[in-house]
């Protein structure tokens, strides 16, 4: 048997930890452009990934669909109470909207850029980290069709993450969960006017922690946080999630607030990735890059 | 004609990693059981066993990056750690015979190395915030019970094809 690690193997093991180190600081730096290889394989898994992910997909609804039918006539009968609602809340809403129009008209602030407005781009989930490590996910849609880093990505239920990277035929998206800070969100309290920042994720109890809370806010528990829109990258007004408990930080300073995320991250199929229309700071001034959002 | 079949069955296990088995993955149904396939890390321990060395170190580089690539935000972490754990066990094919039992034991503790390293560097750079006695207890054996099912499941039909591989590049 030879010696486990002769002299030779030992210079190519430590050579390979540089390009390992190399590799590593390379990679840790943000980049927001993909290289040509990295797009490259991207696109040809991507094109792999539907076809073995769409499959399972199928099957994985089929049986929760089996699931859903014990449930409907219960939650059937909860909708129908909703839905008589529905149509007054419609109409309010319609003359709310009306009345809104009118004002800003009068204020002259119609043509100001509308910060909750933005524009839908539909996309699949093909393929998933398996690793808990990283968060990520790929979605079908890429640059060619207007896809592009920071954007905001969401479920009917709620605001999930942004694009990372976006390739010609698929992008990566970060889910708010990836526990390095990347996703640091400008949030806000629904209703009342109480604004913080959401930075990091604690995956032990599956809550956001949204800091940077004036100490004299009041939060309570089961408000609803949605992003604010003051970053410059997301829309105003996407749903982020509950407030489940609140603390002061450890200056006492600002409070801290664990937030429930709204979007279950775990069952992803259809996402929708938005694209703001008040103008980023990328878009505007493209010499300058823009904040984190 | 061999090499391409045997990089079409790595390639297909590294789409099936991340799509069929995150979609059936335990998170799904609602269980937080972190199981992570390394289907890709049991295979090459396969061909290091029942082919060479060289060629495991090969493909255990090549996907590897490609797993840096496609599932990662950090390039060369998993092609480092598949490439050296393969390596470093290819070593036990002189001192075992390698049936089904000693190969499904080194399956799951080279799979258990493979997380080992992978955590250490990941907390190294600040990705993995996970503590270490939550790690051992929560992660590795679920993780490593999955490859030791999925390297029982696959043993005879991969040694019968790796073996044919081997015949092939020995008469190269």
């Amino acid at each position: 048997m030879p010696p486990f690690f002769s002299n030779k193997k030992l210079i190519i093991l430590l050579a390979s930890l540089i390009v390992l180190v190399a590799l590593v600081g390379f990679s840790i730096k943000e980049r927001k452009q993909m290289t040509w290889p990295e797009q490259f394989v991207h696109d040809t898994v991507g094109w792999f990934q539907v076809i073995f992910n769409r499959p399972a997909q199928y099957v994985a609804g089929f049986f929760e669909t089996i699931d859903d039918i014990e449930n409907a006539y219960k939650e059937n009968k909860a909708l129908k109470a909703d839905l008589e609602d529905y149509a007054k809340v419609k109409q309010e809403n319609k003359e709310i909207k009306h009345d809104n129009q009118e004002l800003k008209k009068e204020l002259d602030l119609l043509n100001d850029p509308d910060l909750s407005a933005y524009k839908k781009h539909p996309a699949l989930v093909i393929g998933r980290s398996y690793d808990k490590w990283n968060q990520l996910v790929t979605v079908n849609k890429g640059e060619q069709d207007g896809i592009k880093p920071d954007m905001a990505v969401i479920t009917p239920d709620g605001f999930i993450g942004k694009v990372r990277k976006a390739g010609q035929f698929s992008s990566e998206v970060i889910l708010m969960t990836d526990t390095r800070n990347a996703n640091q969100i400008a949030a806000m309290v629904q209703g009342s006017r109480i604004y913080g920042m959401i930075e990091g994720y604690d995956p032990e109890k599956n809550v956001l922690l949204f800091k940077k809370i004036p100490v004299k806010a009041k939060i309570k528990k089961g408000q609803m946080v949605v992003t604010s829109g003051l970053g410059q990258i997301f829309p105003r007004g996407l749903p982020i999630g509950k407030v489940k408990k609140v603390t002061t930080d450890q200056y006492g300073l600002t409070k801290i607030a664990e937030v429930e995320p709204a979007a279950n991250l775990n069952d992803l199929t259809h996402v929708v990735i938005v694209e703001r229309e008040a103008g980023t700071p990328a878009a505007n001034n493209l010499d300058k890059k823009g904040d984190k959002s | 004609m061999k090499k391409v079949k045997l990089f079409l069955i790595l390639f297909l296990l590294f789409i099936v990693q991340g799509t069929v088995m995150t979609v059936f993955s335990p998170e799904w149904f609602g269980y937080h059981i972190p199981m992570i396939p390394h289907f890709i890390m049991v295979t090459v321990l396969f061909i290091a066993f029942f082919v060479n060395r060289g060629q495991a170190l090969k493909y255990g580089i090549i996907f590897g990056f490609m797993i840096d690539l496609v599932y990662t935000t950090v390039l060369g972490v998993y092609a480092f750690c598949i490439g050296l754990t393969a390596y470093i066990l290819s070593y036990l094919t002189k001192a075992f015979h390698m049936n089904i039992y000693v190969v499904l034991f080194v399956c799951m503790f080279g799979v258990s190395l493979l997380e080992l390293e992978v955590y250490s560097i990941y907390s190294l750079i600040g990705m993995a915030d996970q503590s270490f006695s939550n790690f051992v207890k929560w992660r590795l054996p679920p993780t490593a019970i999955l490859n030791g099912v999925f390297a029982v499941i696959v043993f005879y039909p991969l040694r019968r094809f790796l073996e044919t591989v081997e015949t092939d590049s020995s008469e190269e």
